[in-house]
């Protein structure tokens, strides 16, 4: 490992690809969340829309369609999280210990079947990803160039957090928002419809979260393995609480997570390939770095800040 | 989970006890002792810097299971266990297998006994009386005992508590698989792991049952028959044990609307009574 200009080039262009299903899934958390809504479940969102993603474009050849099937998995998901948590007032945490239930072994099933179905073992099947595409002369500059050379998606990705942050912190509508996820009762009395709101933010949310699924296999691995999501969807939920529940914040905390991501990828290469040290070296610690990394964060940010967390979180709205 | 089922392998692994009642004991005690003192720290992570113990306990729990892929991969591998995907760790020694009675191991009625303890811990005790009130209200529970008990009692209860979840895995470990296998992704969220996602369904079962701890028994019960009748699918009908979990997954959704739901058949019956 040398650390010259191509290293940091390839290490702030794998920072970047890294955390871009991270990226959605906060931005779905915080859509869930501002409104009100706790979204621990992201990570069974995340995996349903991977399998769906990854089945549609493997049947049908094609990664548009394979998007839209991910698209709409998100948007039933959102509604049928919708239907419990707003419509029934269901417990939020208990819902999302379901998703985080059902999203591994559903997914599991669906993929283990379709195997089954055409008679192929694991492994064997990859669809074609997003290629990356460069942006002409921005792509040119040195180390900042790399974040104009990435796959379509990650392009998506940018645009999706800016129109988030314009969103939900400069314009009236995202005002109204955040106003249910602090006090329902307050906006229903300024003619807020919450059930109406709540319902949108929750089928956003999982559209995000299944967008996040899509980039891990569309944008970076081509196949489907068991657990696809890694754990990017609990970092997610960090990350939030990280940024304080602000757009740039958290994206910044985002692009530090994905920059730990992939120093960890070198340097489970490097100890784990037996270059430097044995393979019992304990590289597994190389993976925790992300999980400290937060919980490290979110106990100094409690402490010495205002907490920016809707006030609401986790208690289902019932008109009297 | 996976942690405590983890120490209880190594423990009894690591002690060579000929006598089974103490490899037992040792056992579930560092199970005990070890994923309490993991799970403590969440408990310690609320007092000190006020960390929401939802998002500490989901990262906690996620950082485990890295830490129990270590120890699988390296020290206490199976020598037969080759394949990098999934790996197997070392069977615990047959001092440390949970002895049957009656056709039924001895696990279930070692849990019911610690269900009915806890059952009066929580009711007849004084701590427990100290619990609830800290459950319901945690301002109150300051007024009442200070805040410095209210602390210790956090940390306590996350201690207690893991170390519970703990003595679950080291149950799972000396009654059904005798030893944890951890796949390369990290395996405590994959489907079919060693854990089969009894963590997560573990906190269903105590909303089901309302925290009660002697409804636990029945609702535990009640999800165990379903994974049972999957693995019965399985054989029958090859029927991935995949769905099965799905299925209890399906279960937990609706037992999540359970409160509200109940509450609002109960208004539409009073109504049809009276008449209104």
């Amino acid at each position: 490992m040398a650390f010259d200009l191509g290293f940091y080039t390839t290490l702030v262009g794998t920072t970047i690809f890294l955390s871009a299903p991270i990226a959605f899934a906060f931005l779905g958390v915080m859509w869930g969340e501002l409104s009100g809504v706790f979204v621990f479940g992201i990570e069974g969102e995340m995996l349903l829309g991977a399998v769906a993603g990854f089945l549609g474009t493997l049947a049908t050849g094609n990664i548009a369609i394979g998007l839209g099937m991910g698209l709409l998995t998100g948007i039933a998901i959102g509604l049928l999280s919708g239907f419990f948590e707003v419509t029934l007032g269901a417990d939020q945490i208990i819902f999302a210990i379901g998703l985080l239930v059902i999203g591994p072994s559903l997914s599991s099933y669906l993929y283990g079947s379709y195997l089954g179905g055409l008679g192929l073992s694991a492994f064997s099947l990859s669809i074609q990803t997003f290629q990356n595409v460069a942006i002409p002369y921005l792509s040119n500059i040195p180390l900042i160039g790399q974040f104009f050379n990435q796959p379509i998606i990650v392009y998506l990705m940018y645009i999706l957090v800016v129109l988030t942050h314009i969103f939900f912190y400069h314009t009236n509508l995202g005002l109204k928002i955040r106003a249910v996820g602090m006090n329902p009762l307050a906006a229903d009395s300024m003619a807020v419809n919450v059930y109406l709101v709540r319902y949108l933010s929750l089928v956003i949310s999982a559209i995000f979260a299944a967008l996040g699924g899509m980039t891990m296999i569309m944008a970076q691995t081509g196949f489907y393995s068991d657990n696809v999501t890694a754990g990017r969807g609990l970092i997610a939920i960090a990350l939030v609480r990280v940024g304080n529940w602000r757009t740039q914040l958290t994206f910044a905390a985002t692009l530090v997570v994905g920059l730990l991501l992939s120093l960890v990828a070198d340097l489970q290469g490097l100890f784990s390939g037996g270059g430097v040290i044995s393979t019992t070296f304990p590289y597994e610690i190389f993976a925790t770095l992300p999980y400290i990394f937060a919980i490290a964060v979110i106990g100094v940010s409690y402490k010495w800040t205002r907490s920016n967390q809707p006030a609401s979180i986790g208690r289902p709205y019932k008109r009297d | 989970m996976l942690l405590g089922g983890m120490t209880g392998v190594m423990a009894t692994y690591l002690a060579h006890l000929n006598n089974a009642p103490a490899t037992l004991f040792v056992g579930f005690a560092a199970a005990f002792i070890v994923s309490g003192a993991w799970a403590s720290i969440s408990g310690l992570l609320k007092v000190f810097f006020g960390v929401d113990d939802i998002v500490s306990t989901l990262l906690l729990s996620a950082s485990a299971a890295f830490v129990v892929f270590y120890l699988v991969r390296v020290p206490f591998r199976s020598p037969t266990s080759q394949n990098a995907a999934v790996l197997g760790s070392v069977n615990v020694p047959n001092d440390a297998v949970f002895p049957s009675f009656f056709g039924i191991n001895g696990v279930f009625p070692f849990a019911v006994v610690c269900a009915v303890v806890l059952y009066f811990v929580l009711t007849r005790m004084k701590f427990g009386f100290k619990l609830r009130v800290l459950g319901n209200s945690r301002n109150t529970a300051i007024a009442y005992f200070g805040k410095g008990t209210v602390d210790r009692l956090f940390v306590l209860v996350t201690f207690l508590s893991g170390g519970f979840i703990g003595m679950g895995g080291m149950a799972m470990v000396s009654a059904f698989t005798f030893n944890i296998v951890a796949g390369a992704s990290g395996g405590a969220y994959s489907a079919g792991g060693f854990t089969n996602s009894y963590g997560f369904i573990g906190i269903a079962i105590v909303f089901l049952a309302g925290l009660d701890p002697l409804a636990v028994i029945p609702a535990s019960i009640f999800f165990v028959a379903l994974v049972i009748g999957g693995l019965g699918l399985l054989v029958l009908m090859a029927i991935p044990s995949a769905l099965t979990i799905t299925i209890s997954g399906v279960t937990i959704l609706f037992v999540s609307a359970r409160l509200p739901v109940m509450q609002r058949l109960r208004t539409l019956l009073r109504r049809k009574v009276v008449g209104v």
